[in-house]
């Protein structure tokens, strides 16, 4: 059976992209029921089927119409209103992150435009009083001036002897489009999901609009909204914040909050004035971190949690940080992604969009442990000619990791002076005079961390994953090879990676970046060389396995073996030390 | 060698009504000379395509390219209308394949042509034409390229370190050659080849239609087509760098 992965490995492939925008557009049929539109009465001419040309706008029926379009190839699907009008793809893919928020995902796609009869696009082109006139793009983009954030695939794939076409699709959301300029180029920009948590999107918690309809005494526990309404906009109860001043209230009537307990959280209670502004907090109580994440994406940044596989993210972190929880009061309107990054880096976590699967992945940053096969590749049958190249990243590496916790108050600025504890993990070794002989401090500030035993791991999970000088590894490979995502692992042989005796060393990578070059043709993966000498989490050997002496390269970077007393293995080299 | 140029399409030229047709995919998207957009039924079955002019007009060749009806085992054929019925120009032709398909049959003049196309399914087919051809007063040059074996495709190589080759990548490019024009006297340029070059659209190109009547291309000016010039007294040639399309 012909798939996209049988025409990948075939010599003689003919690759073909295919980009897809989903655009709005009205189920109703102009003039019938339910539309009560109607030429010389609400318009002049029918409509496009777009809200932009609508005259019935209490009746507009949104669905969803694609329109495709393809690289310029002379062999196109049968059957198929596909424009072959693309002439070039530019994928900028996700960057993981392991210190921060992952790098979005973006595509820019260029287009050529062109006259088009309208024929298959407008619905009503057969009674328009004119000729066809106008360009595809320029129409389009008039009818359609609401595109943003629609959903827009790109689609890399093949196509088969009898035309037919299979294709991966990475998904995305348009941001906005360019042009047509003057020499007829259109571009339209598309970015990943994540991009709803960038704080001029999203904040947590929404800025509340009500305040004190009068003074309030520093001892009031009942005050009421105004203008009216707005207690409509505040849950039935909660924790607000007026001024310096948290409360926590149990009822909400009509615009009045009761049952006011004053000065949570290590505030003060103090007097308000009428008119201040009283901003509803958002208060997490012992939550676990993905369940704070997926709260931030889907509740206030608006995300669809069809592109969140929560139950993954409860089984990663359920592996390796079951007992971390949060409880949080966040008091001031705060950008999600900022939040969704202090977690990040609080808890040692990663999140990025798999815009192939179109998925938003978590993953706990912790050694690789290797279970199944890991992909193995090499400069003869798989490293394209001339592309493999090695950097050390000395400035990512880590010696000392410092982590703040415990804010003096749930209103104070996430500054260092405002914590009261700190947690501080110092790789002594790497620090030394006959070793990196330099320290490299990574300070974390975090008021999700509630308790030195979490600040201790995080800060120990950073040392030992940072405390050699990361290398990172840039290669490129043919379709054939092209399966690695972001985030999975792989081992890289070249004669450029070398142990002491000259011999070429197994590199093991974690993918932080994935992109087409030449779409269906070559690929280019960005890889982080992961420490083998420290913090290293690894299986149980079975019983047959020799010793490390012994032991393949595989077997060596898949098992577990122990030094002796002295820390030394079976050749004598320095052993892996627990942490 | 006997070059043919099939470019008179008369279904622009008249009134055309499909006896079945989806509206998101029209019966003028089969003779607008775009390959990427369709005509489609809306059930299969028997499909006419009436073509009625105010003047008769002549036709001799018949041409589809781009259509499913290969792979769904469909039939195609011309009629045209003898005052009484219509009246097959050819048998009907069973595609072997999407190659673009040129049939000639004796000219016939009419003011109403029927395409027929039998099907079981729901088929598509992006390009109709029927017209009357005109045949080149000489054939092509030596050193020429015909269009069956002028692919200009692109192909990506793909090679390891060590020099392993790793695979290839075909991207379809259609063809690439031109259209040699030689010893045509000042009257046929004027009769024929100004009409031919100022429509500016696509045409089917038969570099040797008596030897390889399968060899059909269907063809577009590569940029600007040179004017011809006078080669001798009283005749003129030019060379015009075209690009096509065969299956």
């Amino acid at each position: 059976m012909t798939t996209f992965d049988t025409l990948r490995v075939k010599v003689g492939r003919r690759p073909i992209t295919v980009v897809e925008l989903d655009l709005d557009f009205c189920q109703n049929t102009y003039g019938s029921a339910p539309c009560t539109a109607a030429v010389g009465t609400t318009g002049s001419q029918k409509c496009f089927n777009c809200f932009a040309s609508c005259q019935d706008t209490p009746n507009y029926n949104k669905g969803v119409k694609t329109y495709s379009f393809c690289s310029d190839t002379a062999l196109l699907p049968i059957g198929t209103n596909i424009f072959p009008c693309v002439t070039d793809v530019d994928i900028a893919p996700t960057q993981l992150d392991p210190k921060g928020f992952s790098v979005s995902a973006s595509v820019t796609v260029t287009m050529r435009d062109f006259p088009h009869h309208d024929r298959g696009i407008d619905p009503y082109y057969a009674t328009r009083s004119y000729s066809p006139q106008g360009t595809f793009f320029g129409k389009l983009r008039a009818r359609n001036p609401y595109l943003v954030n629609r959903v827009m695939r790109v689609k890399e794939g093949y196509v088969d002897d009898n035309r037919t076409i299979y294709t991966r699709s990475r998904t995305y959301f348009i941001d906005h489009i360019e042009g047509p300029d003057a020499s007829g180029s259109v571009k339209v920009i598309g970015k990943d999901i994540l991009r709803f948590a960038d704080t001029e999107k999203s904040t947590a918690p929404v800025l509340s609009t009500g305040s004190l309809s009068a003074d309030i005494t520093a001892v009031a526990t009942s005050f009421t909204l105004k203008p009216a309404g707005s207690g409509a906009k505040y849950t039935s109860s909660g924790t607000i914040r007026i001024g310096d001043e948290l409360m926590t209230y149990t009822g909400l009537t009509g615009d009045t909050l009761t049952g006011v307990t004053r000065a949570t959280d290590g505030t003060a209670a103090d007097t308000h004035s009428a008119g201040d502004v009283v901003q509803q907090c958002l208060r997490y109580t012992a939550q676990t971190v993905p369940y704070i994440i997926n709260d931030l994406l889907t509740n206030y940044a608006g995300i669809s949690s069809a592109y969140i596989p929560y139950a993954d993210w409860l089984t990663e972190a359920g592996l390796w940080i079951s007992t971390y929880t949060s409880s949080v009061v966040i008091s001031v309107p705060t950008g999600v992604k900022d939040l969704i990054e202090e977690i990040e880096l609080s808890f040692g976590v990663a999140l990025w969009w798999d815009e192939v699967n179109a998925q938003i992945r978590f993953k706990v940053l912790v050694p690789a442990i290797v279970n199944g096969t890991i992909p193995s590749l090499d400069e003869t049958g798989n490293i394209l000619k001339g592309t493999l190249s090695i950097q050390d990243n000395e400035k990512d590496r880590v010696s000392r990791v410092y982590l703040y916790y415990g804010l003096n108050s749930a209103i104070a600025n996430v500054d260092k002076e405002n914590f009261s504890n700190v947690s501080v993990v110092v790789d002594g070794t790497g620090e030394s005079v006959n070793a990196y002989n330099v320290p490299n401090t990574f300070e974390i500030l975090s008021r999700w961390v509630g308790s030195q035993a979490v600040a201790d791991e995080v800060c120990s999970r950073f040392i030992g994953r940072y405390k050699v000088t990361p290398r990172e590894l840039t290669f490129q490979l043919d379709a054939k090879d092209a399966t690695l995502k972001t985030g999975d692992l792989v081992d890289v042989h070249s004669r450029l990676i070398q142990d002491a005796t000259g011999a070429m060393a197994l590199s093991r990578c974690i993918v932080l970046e994935a992109s087409p070059k030449d779409v269906g043709t070559t690929y280019e993966y960005v890889a982080l060389q992961i420490s083998q000498n420290a913090a290293t989490a690894a299986l149980i050997a079975p019983d047959a396995e020799p010793d490390w002496t012994s032991a393949t390269a595989a077997d060596k970077g898949k098992y577990m073996f122990i030094s002796n007393d002295a820390g030394l293995m079976s050749d004598f080299t320095q052993g892996p030390h627990i942490v | 060698m006997t070059n043919r140029l099939c470019f008179q399409n008369l279904l622009e030229n008249g009134t055309v009504v499909a006896s079945s047709e989806d509206a998101a995919y029209p019966v003028a998207n089969s003779f607008d000379w775009i390959t990427s957009d369709y005509f489609r039924p809306t059930a299969g079955g028997t499909i006419n395509i009436d073509l009625t002019l105010s003047v008769a007009a002549s036709a001799n060749y018949f041409a589809f390219f781009n259509q499913n009806l290969y792979s769904l085992s469909g039939t195609i054929k011309l009629q045209w209308w003898n005052g009484s019925s219509y009246v097959d120009c050819f048998a009907a032709v069973s595609p072997a394949s999407n190659a673009p398909s040129v049939t000639f049959f004796p000219q016939q003049t009419s003011t109403k042509w029927r395409v027929v196309i039998t099907c079981a399914s729901v088929f598509a087919i992006s390009m109709l034409s029927f017209g009357t051809s005109l045949d080149l007063p000489y054939g092509m040059y030596l050193n020429w390229t015909e269009p069956q074996l002028a692919n200009a495709d692109e192909y990506l190589n793909s090679e390891s370190d060590s020099g392993e080759f790793l695979g290839t990548s075909r991207i379809s490019k259609g063809i690439k050659t031109t259209l040699e024009l030689q010893g045509a006297a000042d009257a046929w340029i004027r009769t024929n080849w100004v009409p031919f070059i100022s429509r500016a659209k696509p045409f089917w190109f038969l570099p040797n239609y008596e030897t390889y009547p399968a060899e059909a291309a269907l063809c577009k000016f590569d940029g600007a087509p040179p004017p011809p010039k006078h080669s001798g007294y009283g005749y003129m040639s030019a060379s015009i760098p075209i690009r096509g399309l065969i299956e």
